[in-house]
């Protein structure tokens, strides 16, 4: 989620809660003060509604001593009951009209006719009477007669100084004396008394009173006391006649159960409640609409210099490091972290961008010094392509060298003898000698170019035969006899493996005798020259080992290289490289050992036929 | 008159055969003695005390510079003034300037004319030999 839809939905979240918060309140706070409202005004009903009883009171009280002074009322005691009636009644109808008027004698026996109805005959009404007399020593108050209701106020009939009789005066409190209040007080009124609605201003619908009676009774003596918004008043809610109604209950009298009931319906006020709702909702989706788009823009101004930043730095990690991160909101001077942050960011990629300046600046001269040294190394290349050159034509030069003063000696040989043969007084003898050394001497230099030519041909075209061994080491041995007499050769031959071989038979024989030439001329005293065969692994070995001075060992390593010499004369120096090429040819090979003053053997091994 | 000893010293047999079969020619009454090695060379000086030595450079196992430096080495006077004349198969300069610094009579590079060898060899024999 993005930072911005996070600000603003928080925001919102909060604007959201804040306004349902006040709203509930407000709400509460209008409902509680339209209670109070109500409340007081019920209040001040009931005040009224006491005044009114109280004045009632007062006026019965006053009515009853002004009755019961009347010297007609104490005469009419003592006489007929019925003319006192009459009397007192046009009198009182001059007056007040009550629905109760009762004379009792001394012995507390009416004297009056009952002009109350009774329901139950059951029920004393007499008796009931005079009970209500004794308690009703305060005169005025309530009286419950015949499950009636009634205001009453008694007056002593006193006849020379001595109470002879009491004067009871009550009005009915029913339906009628309840809408006469009604109409004082603008406020229903309904009386609760031993567990029945005794009188009431609601229109006489059983189902009212039904309802009101349940209402009443369902309320506990807890629940009698509720309080509505921030004062304590005796006030209940009723639901009557689909209607809301707010009520204020009292005691009428200490003697037995009784209550006054003041109600209003509270639909007018529950009218005015609704509209000021209806406002403060339509208030308040404004509210939370015009808050919704601060909060975005809100969101927007924050997130914005974020949204750079973030930009910038993808920028950087992207490689793009030229784009300055400039984030910097109307207000230029504005100093909040998220200015600092880009401050600090933007002072960040300056110095990468120097950095990868710098490293890109020494990887191209790492890349120029990197091309430079391939330049030195291919100068190297060619430096050493042309010291092998060098070495080649070097080597050209030491063959041709070579070459050329191997043949200085036999081209001596017949200059020189061509030259004495001319001089005069030669004897026969040397003459042909000298002949045989010419003759010698251009064999000599005819071997020398066929060795120098199987040197330089590469491989050598064999003439394959199949031959025992020791037949070629005696043929070379024959060969060579003349020269391993004269220079006083001792031969020993051994052979403890005597194979066929598969053998080109003068190639092989060129070797022996190169190898055996060798020995030869390196030949001091005592000379010996040991031939063995054996096998070994596979191939079989020609062991040719002399006595005579052995190798030096300064050529000792490259002995089997071309024009390596002893320094004799007769020889190209290739003799040894084409003993082992010859060798090699047999897909055989060769080594030597030699130990100086003692001795030189070279090994020759060949495979051999099985 | 004593008799004149010149020792001729080459590996190749035909080399020798030459020098002595020429100047026997011009000198009759002088000896020549062979010798086809370096060792056998200074086997021969020391024995024979010869008055001229024709040595060839390019030998196997003891060379002649090898065999020249032995000789001026020599405690014995009369064989380090010996006067040796060389024969050579290369004009390298080396090689030459090292005979030279081991003062060699003479030089000769082959091939060479029997009559600058003979006329090499009259300078350091009498002609009373003739």
């Amino acid at each position: 989620m993005k930072l911005r839809t996070k600000i603003f939905l928080t925001a919102s979240l909060i604007i959201l809660l804040t306004t349902i918060t006040g709203l509930l309140l407000l709400n509460d706070r209008i409902s509680n003060r339209i209670e109070a409202e109500i409340s007081n005004d019920l209040i001040k009903t009931e005040a009224l509604f006491n005044t009114l009883i109280m004045d009632r009171t007062i006026l019965l009280s006053t009515l009853a001593g002004n009755i019961a002074d009347l010297p007609v009322l104490k005469a009419a005691l003592k006489t007929d009951a019925a003319t006192i009636l009459i009397e007192l009644n046009e009198y009182s109808n001059s007056n007040e009209d009550v629905e109760l008027f009762v004379v009792v004698d001394d012995q507390n026996k009416m004297v009056t006719p009952l002009m109350v109805d009774n329901p139950d005959p059951e029920i004393d009404l007499e008796e009931s009477i005079a009970l209500n007399i004794d308690r009703t020593i305060s005169k005025t108050g309530f009286w419950l007669l015949n499950e009636k209701l009634f205001l009453i106020a008694t007056s002593p009939i006193m006849i020379d100084g001595s109470i002879e009789g009491v004067l009871v005066l009550g009005d009915c409190i029913n339906d009628e004396f309840s809408i006469i209040l009604k109409d004082l007080t603008d406020s229903d009124i309904s009386f609760f008394t031993e567990d029945k609605i005794t009188a009431s201003s609601f229109s006489d619908s059983g189902e009212i009173r039904n309802n009101l009676y349940k209402e009443l009774i369902s309320y506990d003596e807890d629940m009698d006391t509720r309080v509505f918004g921030e004062n304590e008043y005796n006030l209940i809610r009723l639901f009557l006649n689909n209607e809301n109604h707010i009520a204020k209950t009292g005691e009428l009298t200490d003697w037995f159960e009784s209550k006054y009931i003041l109600s209003r319906p509270l639909s007018k006020e529950m009218e005015v409640l609704s509209y000021i709702r209806q406002v403060i909702f339509t208030l308040a989706a404004g509210i939370v609409i015009l808050s919704f788009i601060l909060s975005l823009a809100i969101s927007q101004r924050i997130t914005r210099p974020i949204n750079c930043l973030v930009e910038g730095t993808r920028e950087i990690s992207e490689g793009k490091y030229d784009t300055k991160i400039d984030c910097s909101s109307s207000s230029q001077d504005s100093k909040d972290e998220i200015s600092i942050l880009t401050i600090a960011f933007e002072k960040m990629r300056k110095k990468l961008k120097e950095n990868i300046e710098k490293i890109t600046g020494l990887n191209k001269e790492l890349l120029d010094k990197n091309v430079e040294l391939e330049q030195a190394f291919e100068d190297l290349k060619k430096a050493q392509d042309d010291l092998v050159k060098a070495e080649k034509m070097s080597t050209v030069g030491k063959m041709a060298s070579s070459i050329v003063h191997d043949f200085k000696s036999p081209m001596q040989v017949i200059k020189g003898m061509t030259q004495v043969l001319q001089m005069p007084n030669i004897d026969e003898n040397k003459k042909n000698d000298m002949m045989r050394y010419i003759d010698e001497a251009v064999d000599r230099m005819n071997q020398m170019t066929m060795d120098i030519l199987d040197y330089t041909r590469g491989k050598t075209n064999l003439n394959i035969d199949k031959v025992k061994l020791s037949s070629v080491i005696n043929e070379i041995l024959l060969y060579l006899s003349n020269d391993l007499q004269s220079n006083e050769f001792k031969v020993i031959r051994q052979s403890d493996f005597d194979p066929e071989v598969e053998i080109d038979i003068q190639k092989i024989k060129r070797v022996l005798e190169n190898i055996i030439r060798n020995s030869i001329e390196a030949a001091q005293k005592d000379n010996t020259l040991e031939l063995k065969t054996e096998q070994d692994n596979g191939f079989v070995t020609i062991e040719i080992k002399d006595n005579g001075p052995g190798i030096d060992p300064d050529i000792l390593e490259t002995i089997f290289e071309p024009f390596v010499t002893r320094g004799k004369s007769q020889g190209t120096g290739l003799g040894l490289s084409i003993a082992k090429k010859l060798i090699e040819d047999h897909n055989g090979r060769i080594s030597l050992d030699t130990e100086p003053g003692v001795g030189t053997a070279f090994i020759i091994h060949l495979p051999y036929v099985s | 008159m004593t008799q004149k000893r010149v020792l001729i010293v080459d590996d190749v047999e035909a080399l020798r055969k030459q020098a002595i079969y020429s100047l026997s020619l011009i000198y009759p009454n002088a000896s020549f003695i062979e010798a086809e090695n370096g060792y056998k060379a200074i086997e021969k000086i020391i024995k024979f005390k010869p008055d001229l030595i024709l040595l060839d450079i390019e030998m196997p196992e003891m060379d002649g510079i090898g065999v020249l430096e032995r000789i001026r080495r020599s405690r014995d006077k009369k064989i380090n003034s010996l006067p040796v004349i060389m024969f050579t198969g290369t004009v390298d300069k080396n090689v030459v300037d090292k005979i030279l610094k081991l003062n060699v009579s003479d030089y000769l590079v082959k091939p060479f004319e029997i009559d600058t060898l003979l006329k090499k060899v009259d300078k350091f024999l009498t002609p009373e030999q003739k």
